[in-house]
C-alpha cells in the first residue's frame, strides 16, 4: 500500500478514527493490528514470515537480557543476516543461475515466484539494532508487546526511517495529539506529497525513456538526466519518509529525520549526515565504532571507510553496480579527508560553498549511474551516448521547473527560515497549501510510481 | 483550539477540500476545465450517434446483430455484407460490428452496451465473444488500462461499483466524494474557458474515430491467411510459435481469473436478461498450436466452467457455443490466434443456428 495511494487515504482515516476514539490503553494493540494489515495487505504469506522472525528476535533479546550470554546475540543478528542475504542475494542468484538455464534445482521450480519481502531490509537493520543495544545494556526489559509495535509500526515499516529503540519506546502509551503535531503532521504530508507526487513522479516520466534508450537522446540530456535522477531519489525518498513522519504526528508519534537538504553539503562527509541520515548513524554505530571507529590509524580508517561504504552498498541493492556505487563513495571520503581533513562549512567563503556544493552534487550524481543502471556494459552505453551532438533533448521548460522546484525544496528544508516566519499564518496557511496541493494532485492523470526505496 | 476539537482538524481540512472541490460540480465549470477526453473516452462519446442509425435501420424492417468482441470478431468487420445462409435466417440482417475493437474487455463492452440501452436501442440479436485471455487480470489490456483512460460520469461510476474489486471501489468512492480527482480540474484551464466561453479542448482523435467507426473495413483478398497445412517453415514460425509467444507474453501472463472481467460479463448477461436481449455467448477458434499452449495456462475449459455459472439453465435469451472444438470447417488462420475473415460466413451461420434456439428470438 503506497502512502499516496488512494487505500492509504482510506486505511488511514479508518486507522486515525478507531485509534482516537479507543480508551488509551488499546491504542497500541490497535495500531499492531493495523500494521499487521497494513503488511498483510502485500502479502499474507510474508506477514507470517516477518512476525516470525520478529519473535525469534525477541526470544533471543530475552535470552540477552535474562542470561548475558553472548551466544543469543550472535543466534539473533545470524538469523536476520542469513533471512537478509537469502532473500535479498543466494535467492536472487539461484534464480539469475536457472534463468540462464545453468541451473535446475526441482523444489525451486517456481522460485520465479519468489519476490524479496517488502522492507527486509530496514526491519532487519532495526531488529539488528536492538540485539545489540540488549547487549550494550542499554534496556533491561523489553515487552513483547513493545517490540512488536517498535518494528511493526506502520508509517516507517516499509522504508524507514530506521528507528532506534529509544527513538520510540519513550512515546509508546504516552502518545497524544497535540495541535503542533497535527500541524506538523498535515505540513509534512503535504510536503512529501509535492516531493514524491509533483516532483519525483514527473521527473521519472522524463528520464525513464532516457535511461531505457539513451542512444536516442543528446549529449546534454544524458548529462542533465543524471542530475534529474539524483533529485528524484531524493524526492521518492525524502518525500516517502515525509509521509512517514506526517502519519506518525497525527498518530501522537514524532519518528526521526531521514533527510536535511543533502543536496547542499559542502563535503562527502557533510552529504553523508543529511542523507539516509538514520542509515548513516545505524553504519556508525553498529558496524564503523566497532570496526574500530576513528581510533585506529590512518590507513585502517580509510579502509574502514571503504568496507563499510561498499557493505552500505550492497544493502541497497543485490547487484554488483550497488556495490560499486557504495565504494566509489567510500573512495571519495577517504580521498576527501585525505585532502582536506575535516570540511568546515563555516570556515568557507561564499563562493568557495558553491563550488563545493556543484562540485559535491556533481559527483553523487555521476555516481548514481550505478545505483540506477544495473551492469557496467549498460553503465557504459549510457555514459557513451553523453557525446552524441544530435538526438531528443529532454530540457525544456517542464524539466528547468522541476529542477528549480527541487533545489526550492533543499533551501526550504536547509534554512528552517519558513518555520518562523510563517507561524503567525499557520492556521489559514495550511487550508490553502492543502488546496493548492489537492489541485495540482488531482490534475495528475498517471497512476502512481511505487517508492524506489520499496525495493530495498 | 480546545483538545478535542484537535482530533477533528484533519476532517476539517479535508471537508474544507471536499466544499471547494464541488466547485467543480457545476456542469459549466467541469466542462470548462476538465481534463481533454481520449481516444477511449471517445467511443463512448460515439456510439449514441451509432444506436440512432441502428434504430433507423430496425425500422426500415432491417434486423440488427450486435457483434461485440475482440480482434477475434473484428473479422466481421471486414465484410461490408456478411452472406447469410437463408435456409438458417432468411429476414434481412445487417451487423453492426463496430463494438468489436482489437485489445478490448468486458468492461468496455458492458459500457458500451449500456449505452445502448440507454440510447434506446434493442438489437434484434447479440453476439458476445468469449477468449479466456480476456478473463486474464494480468491480460496488458484489461480494464485497468481502460479504467486510466476514461473519465465516466457519477451516474456510470454508481452503476459499474459493485462490479469491481476493493481497491477500484475506494477509486470509484473517491471519485465520486472529489469530483475534481474524476475530471482531473485545471482551475486555471477553467477561469480562462469561462471568460472566453469555451470548454476544455478535447484530442482530436473523436473525428479520426467516428468515421473509422463507420467504415465497413473489406479485407484485402490477397490477404486471407493460410490453410492449416500449408504454412511454409518460417511462416509457421512467424506467424504461429512467435506470435503464441507474444500473445502469452501480452495476454496470459501470470494468468489469474479476474473476478472484475467476471463481474462485468456478469453483468453483461444481466443486461441482457433484463431487456430481453437475444445473445449469444461465443468462443472462437484459434490455432491448435495455440489452443493447446493456452490450455497449459488456463485448464482451457473456462467457457463451459464460467459462462454455465453465469447464465441461467432455462434462459430465455441466452445460448452458448464454442467454435473451438473442431467442429468448423474452418482451415485458414492469419496467425496463430485469428482465423481467416472467409472463416465468418461460416461463424455467423453457426452463431444464428445457435440464435434460433434462444426462445425469445424472433
Amino acid at each position: 500500500m503506497l502512502f499516496n495511494s488512494i487505500d492509504y487515504f482510506f486505511f488511514f482515516i479508518a486507522c486515525y478514527i478507531t485509534y482516537w476514539i479507543s480508551p488509551s490503553r488499546f491504542r497500541k494493540y490497535i495500531l499492531i493490528v493495523f500494521s499487521l494489515l497494513f503488511y498483510g495487505y502485500w502479502s499474507g504469506s510474508f506477514l507470517i514470515h516477518f512476525v516470525l522472525f520478529i519473535i525469534i528476535t525477541h526470544l533471543c533479546v530475552i535470552g540477552i537480557l535474562k542470561t548475558k550470554r553472548k551466544i543469543f546475540l550472535i543466534l539473533g543478528v545470524s538469523i536476520n543476516l542469513l533471512n537478509l542475504c537469502f532473500f535479498k542475494y543466494v535467492l536472487t542468484y539461484l534464480k539469475y543461475l536457472m534463468s540462464e538455464g545453468e541451473l535446475t534445482i526441482p523444489f525451486f521450480q517456481s522460485l520465479s515466484e519468489f519476490v524479496l519481502p517488502l522492507a527486509i531490509s530496514f526491519y532487519t537493520f532495526q531488529m539488528i539494532a536492538y540485539l545489540v543495544d540488549a547487549w550494550r545494556g542499554k534496556f533491561t526489559e523489553s515487552p513483547f508487546v513493545n517490540f512488536l509495535l517498535f518494528i511493526l509500526f506502520f508509517p516507517q515499516l516499509i522504508a524507514g526511517p530506521i528507528m532506534r529503540h529509544d527513538d520510540f519506546y519513550d512515546q509508546i502509551d504516552h502518545a497524544k495529539l497535540t495541535l503542533d503535531f497535527v500541524q506538523r503532521g498535515i505540513f509534512h504530508i503535504l510536503s512529501g506529497l509535492i516531493k514524491k507526487v509533483l516532483i519525483a513522479d514527473q521527473i521519472a516520466k522524463l528520464i525513464n525513456p532516457v535511461y531505457a534508450n539513451p542512444g536516442e537522446y543528446d549529449g546534454i540530456s544524458i548529462f542533465l538526466s543524471t542530475f534529474a535522477f539524483s533529485f528524484q531519489v531524493y524526492g521518492d525518498f525524502s518525500g516517502y519518509t515525509d509521509l512517514a513522519r506526517g502519519s506518525a504526528f497525527l498518530l501522537g508519534y514524532e519518528i526521526p529525520e531521514n533527510f536535511r537538504s543533502p543536496f547542499l553539503s559542502v563535503s562527502f562527509a557533510e552529504l553523508w549526515s543529511r542523507w539516509h541520515y538514520t542509515l548513516s548513524t545505524w553504519i556508525r554505530d553498529y558496524l564503523y565504532i566497532p570496526l574500530g571507529g576513528n581510533r585506529v590509524t590512518e590507513l585502517r580508517y580509510n579502509i574502514n571507510t571503504i568496507i563499510v561504504m561498499s557493505l552500505s552498498g550492497l544493502w541497497h541493492g543485490n547487484t554488483y553496480t550497488f556495490f560499486l556505487w557504495g565504494f566509489f563513495h567510500g573512495i571519495f571520503l577517504s580521498i576527501e579527508r585525505f585532502a582536506f581533513g575535516k570540511p568546515n562549512r563555516s570556515s568557507m567563503t561564499p563562493l568557495k560553498k558553491v563550488f563545493a556544493v556543484i562540485w559535491i552534487f556533481t559527483i553523487f550524481s555521476i555516481l548514481a549511474t550505478f545505483f540506477r543502471i544495473d551492469t557496467l556494459e549498460k553503465i557504459s552505453t549510457f555514459w557513451s551516448s553523453v557525446i552524441n551532438l544530435k538526438g531528443k533533448i529532454i530540457y525544456k521548460p517542464d524539466f528547468w521547473g522541476l529542477m528549480i522546484g527541487s533545489y526550492i525544496l533543499q533551501f526550504v528544508e536547509f534554512k528552517n527560515y519558513f518555520k518562523e516566519k510563517l507561524e503567525p499564518y499557520i492556521l489559514w496557511l495550511i487550508p490553502v497549501c492543502t488546496i493548492l496541493v489537492y489541485f495540482a494532485l488531482v490534475k495528475i492523470e498517471a497512476a502512481t510510481e511505487t517508492f524506489i526505496y520499496f525495493q530495498f | 483550539m480546545t483538545h478535542n476539537k484537535i482530533y477533528f482538524y484533519p476532517f476539517i481540512l479535508i471537508f474544507f477540500v471536499f466544499t471547494i472541490d464541488k466547485i467543480a460540480c457545476i456542469p459549466d465549470f467541469r466542462e470548462a476545465a476538465r481534463r481533454p477526453y481520449k481516444s477511449g473516452q471517445n467511443i463512448l462519446i460515439g456510439f449514441p450517434k451509432v444506436w440512432e442509425e441502428n434504430k433507423r435501420l430496425q425500422s426500415e424492417k432491417i434486423n440488427v446483430t450486435v457483434v461485440t468482441g475482440s480482434s477475434r470478431s473484428d473479422i466481421f468487420h471486414e465484410w461490408e455484407n456478411i452472406p447469410v445462409n437463408k435456409n438458417t435466417y432468411n429476414q434481412p440482417i445487417y451487423f453492426e460490428t463496430r463494438l468489436a475493437l482489437k485489445a478490448s474487455e468486458y468492461f468496455l463492452y458492458y459500457l458500451l452496451l449500456k449505452s445502448m440501452v440507454n440510447g434506446g436501442f434493442k438489437p434484434n440479436l447479440l453476439f458476445i465473444e468469449f477468449s479466456e485471455e480476456m478473463l486474464n487480470e494480468n491480460n496488458v489490456y484489461s480494464y485497468k488500462t481502460k479504467w486510466k483512460e476514461l473519465m465516466l460520469t457519477e451516474r456510470e461510476l454508481i452503476d459499474i461499483y459493485p462490479a469491481f474489486n476493493l481497491k477500484y471501489k475506494l477509486d470509484i468512492l473517491t471519485r465520486l466524494l472529489f469530483v475534481a480527482y474524476n475530471y482531473h480540474i485545471r482551475p486555471i484551464q477553467g477561469i480562462s474557458n469561462l471568460i472566453k466561453g469555451e470548454r476544455a479542448a478535447d484530442d482530436t482523435y473523436f473525428i479520426a474515430l467516428s468515421s473509422y467507426l463507420n467504415k465497413k473495413r473489406p479485407f484485402n483478398p490477397n490477404n486471407t491467411g493460410i490453410e492449416i497445412d500449408n504454412f511454409t517453415p518460417k511462416e509457421y514460425e512467424e506467424r504461429i510459435v512467435n506470435y503464441s509467444r507474444s500473445q502469452e507474453q501480452l495476454l496470459l501472463n501470470n494468468f489469474l481469473i479476474s473476478e472484475t472481467e467476471v463481474g462485468f460479463l456478469k453483468k453483461i448477461i444481466d443486461l441482457a436478461e433484463e431487456n430481453n436481449i437475444p445473445t449469444v455467448i461465443w468462443e472462437p477458434q484459434v490455432h491448435p498450436y495455440y489452443k493447446e499452449r493456452r490450455k497449459s495456462i488456463t485448464g482451457g475449459n473456462l467457457f463451459d466452467t464460467i459462462s454455465e455459472r453465469l447464465i441461467e439453465k432455462d434462459s430465455k435469451n441466452i445460448r452458448r457455443i464454442s467454435l473451438n472444438r473442431g467442429n468448423t470447417n474452418c482451415r485458414l488462420y492469419t496467425d496463430s490466434s485469428h482465423v481467416s475473415p472467409l472463416c465468418v460466413p461460416e461463424i455467423v451461420d453457426k452463431l444464428l443456428q445457435t440464435a434460433k434456439e434462444i426462445p425469445n428470438f424472433q
